[in-house]
């Protein structure tokens, strides 16, 4: 079966920058976050993935086709961009209206998708207000409503969170997350590892225009052997608990807190057996075991360390 | 070598107190030297400058020298001859290129600052309106001045250098401030219309063509009116020509267009200039107190 | 900063929180029947897609203060006539018929057509080039040669109501003078000529216009040095490189009374000579001009269609 969005040695430079570097890359997921710290190349990525700009080596390929100028896929895609530029003077009603006459609707589609749209993002009581007085959330939204107003498969949403409140953000992750659920596929780019941890667990790394790893979390995490994996032990008596693991070889650190300590091992299979052990046995008043370090953000450390 | 820690630090540098402005020229200029269109531009204005100094150098060397072959021919082509009229049509034909050259520059200088919310950078630093709106103009002015006044100047020491004597000297004494006035009187008000569109309008395009606009309807009336009522001086409707009369008068220059007195024109032109001046700092103003 | 205005006013009723242990779950959101797979959009055909960017571009270029400006300007030759009669000493040095045609040829087609085909033409592509807001039109479906038609469509539309509208009011304001008569045919049809040539002008000059606000970034500019720049000085070159501009073929399209006095003011012998010869004729004039139309159209469509218009292209952004 062909995959959502597809990329073959994707290279995209501008001068001598090179933006994206010969990213190979398959979403097929129903939420993707694209993940990078500023200028890692994430909205280059979706401009190549919407045709927006031209590959200057390699392919992207978006339901198996070329997405550039291609009709067909363009009818089956949603972009909401990261920059707040609108049609001057228009009302957020007619900036969505508009938008889906281009879409190919008649008056009246248009007109009935665009009270839709903006209805969904909460925008009704302020459509017919002009765009320059909007707040920065109520553009973010009126943005989203001229994304989702023709139904598209494929969406792409570009630092969706900028300048929402948390409300707002509550509203647009259970947005997201309903979009998968009736099948929509969802590209969601942010700097903020927080935001996308919330909406999925599926995320596409970037950095300096590379893809750094693609997957689950955790399963990326079991990936990095370089560096030792993190357990936090919190125990009322810390020292008396690490004493077992510091005979370990693949132990190689213990940190004490004031009721806990952190252990780095390359084998935490064997020190998660140890401590269930001696939690069977109730040994030393172990409270609670976690993994400190499978989180995006230490992946994501790791990886651009 | 002082070791800082990662904390806030104070300035150290002393902040400027006078000609603050200087600043916002050379953010100006360094801008627009980016642009590879300004460069040709103001490298066909110099190619004009070249042409006259080598009108220049071939009237004073060859036609001066009774022993040079070319001689007759430079010494009997009234067009070669260097005179106030040389100036004047040096600068009236560097014009075009001069207010293309501005309507560049200064099209987008204020409007662009507007639509990028630089207006709350620039007056969140120690700057004022009046810092801002000096500094955008006389970018616009020296610039306008090193493609006419300064090769103007600099081509009436070069025809006396050429021609050391009292008689070259008495007769182009006073040309360098003929050459300054005039220029002046082309560029100033040249600035101060693009920038007043450029604070007017919310476009660098379209304050652009609203300058073009408003010239040339001013300019085709003013020359339909006086050819239809068989009157010439309406011709001072015409901004261009008002400017050009101006110039005539500067020059010395008898060949005029028309017979109003020069002081309406440069009346005409003082009130478009003022009415500019005063758009640019209200416009400046209100950014400042809003920002 | 988000304001009060920011916040939904009530959690909507399709919004259900959903408890879980860590409070980090999005709530649970029902969404609206028509999002739902099954509610397929109906796409129009080439037509729909034109008429939207026609009727788009119409309602940008009509609720600008910017078109009341170019309007009022483009509305200047009206007051002439009446203006002369008043201020002629020698009120019947010119017949109304001279004023109209003095005005026509020398305002409305030679100077404002131009000028409109730039302020609105110039601005078509350009204005979305500037504003930024491309990457939404071109990641639209919609056919890109329709977009740039439909837009052209309503430059003409509006550009063509204000010349037209001008021109009549300046041929009614003429008749005040003699000669000129709103009820006589001959005048009638000299009107309707200069009307067919003005829209003739417009569309040549307009789909050039277009063409370098989509491959410029200051299509001004480049418009003032190319139509007044070079065009003014072809015209006064002797030879036969006048053939490389808008204005030589438009000329050709005026009343024969009027190209006969086209006289520029600095011409030579020969270049008058040359002209006269070298007089191109009105179908080829039309011929040439829906040819510089066609290829400028073509232009915009080719650049549009080609060219990277997603602005804030900073460098890994």
């Amino acid at each position: 079966m062909t995959a959502m969005i597809q990329t073959k040695s994707l290279s995209k430079w501008f001068g001598e920058v090179v933006a994206v570097n010969n990213l190979d890359l398959v979403i097929d997921e129903k939420i993707t976050g694209l993940l990078g710290p500023n200028g890692a190349g994430k909205s280059t990525f979706i401009k190549l993935a919407l045709g927006l700009y031209v590959p200057s080596r390699g392919e992207v390929r978006i339901f198996g086709d070329t997405p550039r100028n291609n009709m067909d896929v363009l009818r089956r895609i949603g972009y909401c961009p990261e920059t707040d530029n609108f049609f001057e003077s228009a009302t957020g009603f007619e900036f969505v209206y508009h938008l889906n006459r281009y879409w190919g609707m008649g008056r009246k589609q248009a007109r009935i998708a665009a009270e839709n749209a903006c209805e969904l993002t909460q925008m009704t009581s302020r459509m017919h207000d002009p765009i320059e007085t909007y707040s920065k959330g109520m553009r973010q939204r009126i943005k989203i409503a001229q994304a989702l107003s023709a139904n598209p498969e494929l969406l792409f949403l570009d630092e969706p969170m900028n300048g929402l409140d948390p409300r707002g953000r509550d509203e647009m992750y259970s947005l997201i997350q309903a979009l998968a659920d009736i099948g929509m596929t969802v590209v969601v780019s942010s700097h903020i590892l927080y935001e996308i941890e919330r909406i999925t667990d599926c995320v596409a790394l970037m950095f300096k225009g590379s893809l750094l790893a693609q997957g689950r979390v955790r399963d990326i995490r079991d990936l990095i052997d370089k560096h030792p994996h993190a357990i936090r032990v919190q125990s009322a008596r810390p020292r008396e608990t690490a004493a077992p693991f510091v005979a370990c070889s693949d132990v190689t650190s213990i940190d004490f807190e004031d009721a806990a300590f952190v252990m780095r091992t390359r084998d935490p299979n064997l020190c998660y057996e140890m401590l269930n052990e001696m939690m069977v046995r109730g040994e030393n008043d172990i409270c609670a075991i976690e993994c400190a370090d499978d989180s995006l953000q230490s992946v994501f450390d790791y990886l651009t360390r | 070598m002082p070791i800082y820690t990662k904390t806030y630090r104070r300035y150290d540098g002393q902040p400027r107190h006078h000609f603050r402005w200087l600043v916002v020229i050379e953010q100006e200029m360094k801008t627009l030297v980016k642009f590879r269109i300004f460069k040709l531009l103001v490298l066909l204005a110099a190619l004009h400058i070249i042409l006259r100094l080598l009108q220049i150098v071939a009237y004073d060397v060859l036609a001066q020298d009774p022993n040079n072959p070319l001689q007759v021919i430079f010494a009997n082509l009234d067009i070669a001859r260097i005179g106030p009229d040389t100036f004047f049509s040096f600068l009236y034909l560097q014009t075009s290129i001069l207010f293309i050259i501005l309507l560049y520059s200064g099209a987008g200088m204020i409007c662009n600052d507007f639509k990028n919310n630089l207006m709350e950078v620039y007056f969140s630093k120690p700057l004022t309106w009046a810092d801002y709106s000096f500094g955008k103009i006389l970018t616009l002015v020296l610039l306008g001045l090193s493609i006419t006044a300064l090769p103007g100047v600099i081509l009436v020491g070069l025809h006396n250098l050429l021609l050391p004597s009292m008689d070259t000297l008495s007769a182009s004494w006073w040309w360098p401030f003929s050459i300054i006035g005039y220029s002046l009187v082309i560029i100033i008000p040249i600035t101060l219309a693009v920038l007043a569109c450029s604070s007017l309008l919310p476009s660098q395009n379209y304050a652009a063509i609203t300058i073009i606009m408003a010239l040339v309807a001013n300019s085709s009336l003013g020359v339909l009116f006086a050819g239809m009522l068989r009157q010439r001086d309406y011709m001072a409707i015409s901004f261009p020509l008002s400017i050009r009369r101006v110039g005539e008068t500067l020059f010395g220059d008898h060949r005029i267009l028309f017979s109003l007195s020069w002081y309406w024109c440069f009346l005409y032109i003082s009130v478009v200039c003022l009415i500019s001046l005063l758009i640019i700092l209200r416009k400046v103003r209100r950014a400042e107190i809003a920002s | 900063m988000n304001t009060a205005n920011d916040m939904p006013e009530k959690m909507s009723a399709e919004t259900v929180p959903v408890t879980t242990g860590d409070g980090d779950t999005p709530p649970v959101r029902v969404l609206p029947d028509w999002l739902k797979p099954g509610h397929p959009i109906k796409h129009g055909g080439y037509i729909t897609n034109l008429m939207a960017s026609c009727g788009h571009a119409l309602i940008m270029l009509t609720r600008r203060k910017r078109l009341l400006m170019a309007t009022l300007i483009a509305f200047l030759p009206v007051l002439i006539p009446i203006a002369l009669a008043f201020l002629s000493n020698s009120r019947f040095a010119e017949s109304g018929n001279e004023v109209f045609v003095r005005l026509v040829e020398n305002l409305h087609i030679t100077v404002f057509t131009p000028l409109l085909a730039l302020f609105f033409g110039g601005m078509l592509v350009a204005e979305d080039i500037e504003t930024r807001t491309m990457p939404y039109i071109l990641t639209r479906p919609v056919p890109r040669s329709a977009w740039v038609i439909g837009r052209f469509c309503a430059f003409m539309i509006v550009a063509s109501v204000v010349l037209i509208s001008s021109t009549i009011l300046t041929f009614i304001a003429s008749s005040v003078h003699e000669k000129l008569s709103i009820t006589n045919p001959i005048d009638l049809l000299l009107l309707l000529h200069y009307l067919g040539v003005m829209v003739v002008a417009l569309l040549a000059y307009g789909g050039f216009a277009v063409f370098l606000g989509a491959f410029t970034k200051r299509p001004i500019v480049y418009g003032i040095i190319l139509l007044y720049g070079w065009q003014q000085l072809a015209t006064q070159i002797p030879g036969l490189v006048d053939f490389f501009t808008i204005k030589k073929y438009i000329d050709g399209l005026l009343p024969v009374m009027a190209t006969q006095r086209n006289v520029v003011e600095i011409q030579t012998a020969l270049g008058s000579f040359q002209r006269e010869v070298f007089q191109v004729s009105a179908t080829k004039s039309i011929v040439v001009l829906l040819l510089i139309m066609a290829v400028s159209l073509l232009a915009t469509i080719i650049a549009v269609t080609r060219r990277e218009y997603a602005a804030d292209r900073a460098a890994g952004g």
